[in-house]
Order: C-alpha cells, then sequence, then structure tokens
C-alpha cells in the first residue's frame, strides 16, 4: 500500500512539471547530489563503527583509555592518517569511540583530523595543486592547520561533552555478525537521516543565497579568507576531491584556500546538523568559536611563510 | 504504530538506496549529479548497500530486536534518509539554469584564464571556458586557434535575455554543488526565455574587446543527457 502511493505520488510530481520550476530544480539536483556523494561514506564509517563495537576487544580500549589526555587527544588525531574517508564517515567512528571509553576530547580530535588528514585527501591536494613544491606546500599546510584545529578543538570541547542518546534498541551480541549488521544499520540510519537534513539544508542556501557577494572582497586578505571559509561551509563538499574546486578559486589568494581547504572538513552544512545530533546542540558554536580564528591564523602562517 | 517491523523497514531502506545508485550508474544518470572525479562512489556505494541489505536481511533472521514494531519515529526517520532518492526519482529530468547560473560564484570570483589554460592541450573543440578564457589570455588564443572569423557550434541555455543573448553552460568539478556557470555572448538572435537550452552556430568575432558569437544561428534543443560539462583540472 505504502509501496503503490509512492509510485503514485512520484508519477504525479513527475506530470506537473516540476522539474521546470528552475528554483525546485537547483534545490533538488544540489540536495541529492550531496546525498549521493556522502551516505557511501557514511556506510563506510559505520562499518568500521560496528566492527569497533563488536570485534575490537574492551581491553584494547582500556588500554588507550588509561593514557593521560595529552596523549590521547594527539595520538587519536594522528591516527587520522590511517582512515581513508571523508568527513561524514568519520562522525560514527569519533562517537563510537568515545562510547568505548576513550576520552572525549581524544573522540573528537580523532573526527576532526581524520578527514583532512587521511592519505586520499593528501594526495588529491598535492596533485590538485600540480604537484612539486607548491603541492608540497599545500599538502604539509592544510595537513598542519587541520590537525592543529583537532587537538584544540579536542581539548577545548572534550570536557563536558554527552553523547546525545541513541534511539534504543537493544542487540543480542551472542553472533557476532548478527550484532555487526544491526550496529551498522543503526550507525548508518541514524547519521543518514540527520545527513539528509544537512544536505537540505546546504541546498536550500545554494538555491536561494548568492555566492557572488563574496566575489567583491577576493582581493583582501581576511575578508577573502573568512569569505572561502563561509563558502566552504555552504558547499557542503567532500573533502576526498574539494581540492580540485578549491583550485579554480583563483581570483582569491593562495593562504584564502587554504582556509576553503582546512574549514571545510571540519564543520560544514551537514556536518553541523550530524554533530548537533551527535553532540548536542551547543557543540557546533563552540566549534566554530576554535576553527575560525585557528583557519585564519593559520592562514596568515601561510602567508607569511611562503 | 506503522504495521511493520524495524527488520523489514531496514531492508527496505538499504536495498532501495542499493537499487537507486545502481540504477543512476545503469541509467548514465550520474554525470547529472557527480563530476568524472567522484562519479565512481556511485557503483561502489551501489554494491557496498547491496551487501549490506543482503546481510542485514540474513544475520538477522533470528534477531528479536530486529522483530519490534517500527515505531512512526523511526519510520519518519528511514523515510527521511530515502528522501533523496525520491526526489530525485520526481526531478530526474531538472537541470541547473538561470537562477542557479545568477546565484553560484561564477567567474566574477573565478580566474577563467587559469581554467582555459588547463585545456591547452585539449581537443580542439571550442567551448565556454576556451572562448571565456582566450578572450582574456592571448597566448591562450593563439595558441588554440581561437580568432574573430573561427565557427563555433555551442549547445547551452539562454542565461540573460537582451541584445546580446547570454548563452552558459555548467562546468562542475566534483559535483553540481560545486559548479559554475560560464556565459558567452551571442549576437544575431531573436528573442528566447531564460532556461531555453539552444544550440547556436556562429562565428567569433571582437566588440568592445571582447570575444562574442555573431551571425549567430540557433535552434531549440532539448537539454543533453549529460547536462555539465567536466572541468577536468
Amino acid at each position: 500500500m505504502v509501496f503503490w502511493t509512492v509510485v503514485l505520488a512520484v508519477i504525479a510530481v513527475r506530470r506537473s512539471g516540476a522539474a521546470d520550476q528552475v528554483d525546485l530544480a537547483t534545490f533538488a539536483l544540489v540536495f541529492t547530489s550531496i546525498a549521493v556523494e556522502a551516505l557511501p561514506f557514511v556506510l563506510l564509517g559505520a562499518m568500521v563503527s560496528a566492527a569497533m563495537a563488536v570485534y575490537v576487544p574492551e581491553t584494547a580500549f582500556g588500554r588507550i583509555a588509561r593514557l593521560p589526555a595529552r596523549l590521547q587527544v594527539p595520538g587519536l588525531a594522528l591516527c587520522g592518517f590511517a582512515f581513508p574517508v571523508c568527513e561524514c564517515g568519520s562522525v560514527p567512528v569519533g562517537r563510537r569511540l568515545i562510547e568505548r571509553g576513550v576520552a572525549p576530547a581524544g573522540g573528537v580530535a580523532f573526527m576532526l583530523a581524520a578527514p583532512i588528514l587521511n592519505p586520499i585527501v593528501l594526495i588529491s591536494t598535492f596533485v590538485a595543486y600540480g604537484g612539486g613544491s607548491r603541492g608540497t606546500e599545500m599538502v604539509a599546510a592544510r595537513a598542519g592547520i587541520g590537525l592543529v584545529i583537532a587537538i584544540a578543538a579536542g581539548f577545548v570541547l572534550g570536557r563536558g561533552i554527552q553523547l546525545r542518546p541513541r534511539p534504543e534498541h537493544s542487540h543480542d551480541h551472542s553472533h557476532r555478525k548478527g550484532a555487526f549488521v544491526e550496529h551498522l544499520a543503526d550507525d548508518f540510519l541514524l547519521m543518514g537521516r540527520f545527513l539528509v537534513l544537512g544536505a537540505a539544508l546546504s541546498a536550500l542556501l545554494q538555491t536561494f543565497v548568492p555566492q557572488g557577494l563574496i566575489a567583491g572582497v577576493a582581493g583582501t586578505f581576511v575578508l577573502g579568507t573568512l569569505a572561502l571559509m563561509g563558502l566552504a561551509f555552504m558547499l557542503s563538499l567532500c573533502s576526498e576531491a574539494d581540492a580540485f574546486v578549491a583550485t579554480s578559486f583563483t581570483a582569491f589568494s593562495l593562504p584564502a584556500q587554504l582556509a576553503f581547504l582546512a574549514f571545510g572538513p571540519i564543520i560544514d552544512t551537514k556536518l553541523a546538523v550530524l554533530y548537533g545530533a551527535t553532540f548536542g546542540p551547543r557543540f557546533v558554536p563552540r566549534l566554530l568559536a576554535v576553527a575560525i580564528p585557528l583557519c585564519l591564523l593559520g592562514s596568515l602562517a601561510f602567508e607569511v611563510l611562503t | 504504530m506503522i504495521s511493520l517491523d524495524v527488520r523489514t523497514g531496514r531492508i527496505v531502506t538499504l536495498g532501495a538506496w542499493a537499487a537507486f545508485l545502481i540504477w543512476l550508474q545503469l541509467a548514465d544518470q550520474v554525470p547529472r549529479y557527480l563530476g568524472s572525479r567522484t562519479a565512481w562512489i556511485v557503483p561502489v556505494g551501489g554494491i557496498a548497500l547491496a551487501f549490506a541489505a543482503m546481510a542485514y536481511a540474513v544475520f538477522t533472521v533470528d534477531s528479536a530486536s530486529a522483530r519490534q514494531a517500527l515505531r512512526r519515529r523511526d519510520g519518519f526517520g528511514l523515510a527521511a534518509v530515502l528522501a533523496p532518492a525520491l526526489v530525485a526519482l520526481c526531478m530526474s529530468d531538472a537541470t541547473l539554469g538561470s537562477l542557479a547560473a545568477a546565484n553560484k560564484l561564477g567567474s566574477r570570483g573565478i580566474d577563467v584564464t587559469q581554467l582555459a589554460a588547463s585545456l591547452r592541450k585539449g581537443s580542439g573543440k571550442i567551448d565556454f571556458v576556451v572562448i571565456r578564457g582566450a578572450d582574456e589570455d592571448p597566448t591562450l588564443a593563439k595558441q588554440r586557434g581561437i580568432e574573430p572569423g573561427a565557427a563555433v557550434e555551442l549547445t547551452g541555455f539562454v542565461y540573460k535575455t537582451g541584445k546580446p543573448l547570454r548563452l552558459a553552460r555548467f562546468y562542475i568539478t566534483c559535483c553540481v554543488a560545486d559548479s559554475v556557470a560560464i556565459d558567452v555572448p551571442v549576437y544575431g538572435l531573436g528573442a528566447y526565455p531564460k532556461d531555453t537550452w539552444l544550440n547556436v552556430t556562429g562565428f567569433l568575432a571582437r566588440r568592445d574587446g571582447h570575444l562574442v558569437v555573431t551571425n549567430a544561428k540557433a535552434s531549440v534543443t532539448q537539454p543533453p543527457k549529460h547536462p555539465y560539462l567536466m572541468l577536468n583540472l
């Protein structure tokens, strides 16, 4: 009954010519493209999270949890080098780390660092900027700023973090494969609904907010950098391909492009919704208070040193 | 409460997304949403979701928790996850047009010359970004033989009406979210409404110091199946 209702609704909408409405078409295309690009990575993150829940023994997390926070935070941030997914996949893993006893600061640091430090992102950044010394500089700067923000945010935000409770589903852990797929489905569908909401918000912004407003400040350092950070927030791109987009903003300075690359994987529209759903509404403004000044400082340092 | 159990609802959701991604790939609809750099995500994601759906179906047969009734809130959550697929099915003929072009960063924030320079070794076909790049870079113009008198054929949508009419096409790198509209002035055409797709033939000329298309002839056409051109930087 539900299936045929949906089919009839789709047919009715298609016949109504909704695709000819320019605002609806723009929203639909941007919304779908963000979701199509991100959901497979959410699945990958959910697989890792489920594996951690079922197959990794408590003792492994216990050893990490016994380390002082000043070692856990940078150590877990550096583990981002080994996790080749974009930002959507790192949120369920960060959450699972905290649930298994790792210091919240460490879980947050990992979650924020992994989307920037993973090898695929670094390689794509190197290639996008033409390799050689320019590519190496951009890779080092992106990784450096990302690491600093992740560690700082971990220490600042880690205090007082309370994970929002999951919807209650009891799982039978006597059968590991069953437990694995149930955890997988839990994480994927929980993150997925908030990702879709974030994609919708991003699509609304891109449909109705003129991006050309920022073109006028391309030549000024602080405003241009802030403008590209704002654009990164709005576009909600995947960190594994955003370097190729950043290189097209050649009217903006390299430090401003660097800020785009460092800020976007840390927080964008869809991530803001995911973070709020995972850590509560206060997490996002606190993260912005840490990330924005550090991104600006990092870009300034790049400008001075290169 | 909705009369479904959790297990059925989840299998349907995972399976539907797998089917949707596989359909996108088989129906050659991926270029409507993603650039060539990220298109691989669709078949890989479709297969992974299909395996996830099958594994969930197989390994939760005896799960008591999975047989719990689906609560209304969980049902809406599953429906939310399916929303992008349903939107895509409803709007599969949609393309970006003048509204998106007006709101996107466009060439005011992007140095078109840099983009076109990457196409110096290109196929020789003169398209929107090459014309705009040649307009600003004489070296590029010389290398690609783009000079007044050259014949051009462009397919794009009407971005701005008036004289000249501005014909545009979107270029994407990663996905639709980063799309950029590059437009070219066209002289010699009648009035066409915004967002009309045209196949335009004409010749390049310089007017007020800029490369434009003149002596143009146009025919109305359907939006191409791959409406965006790829910026392979």
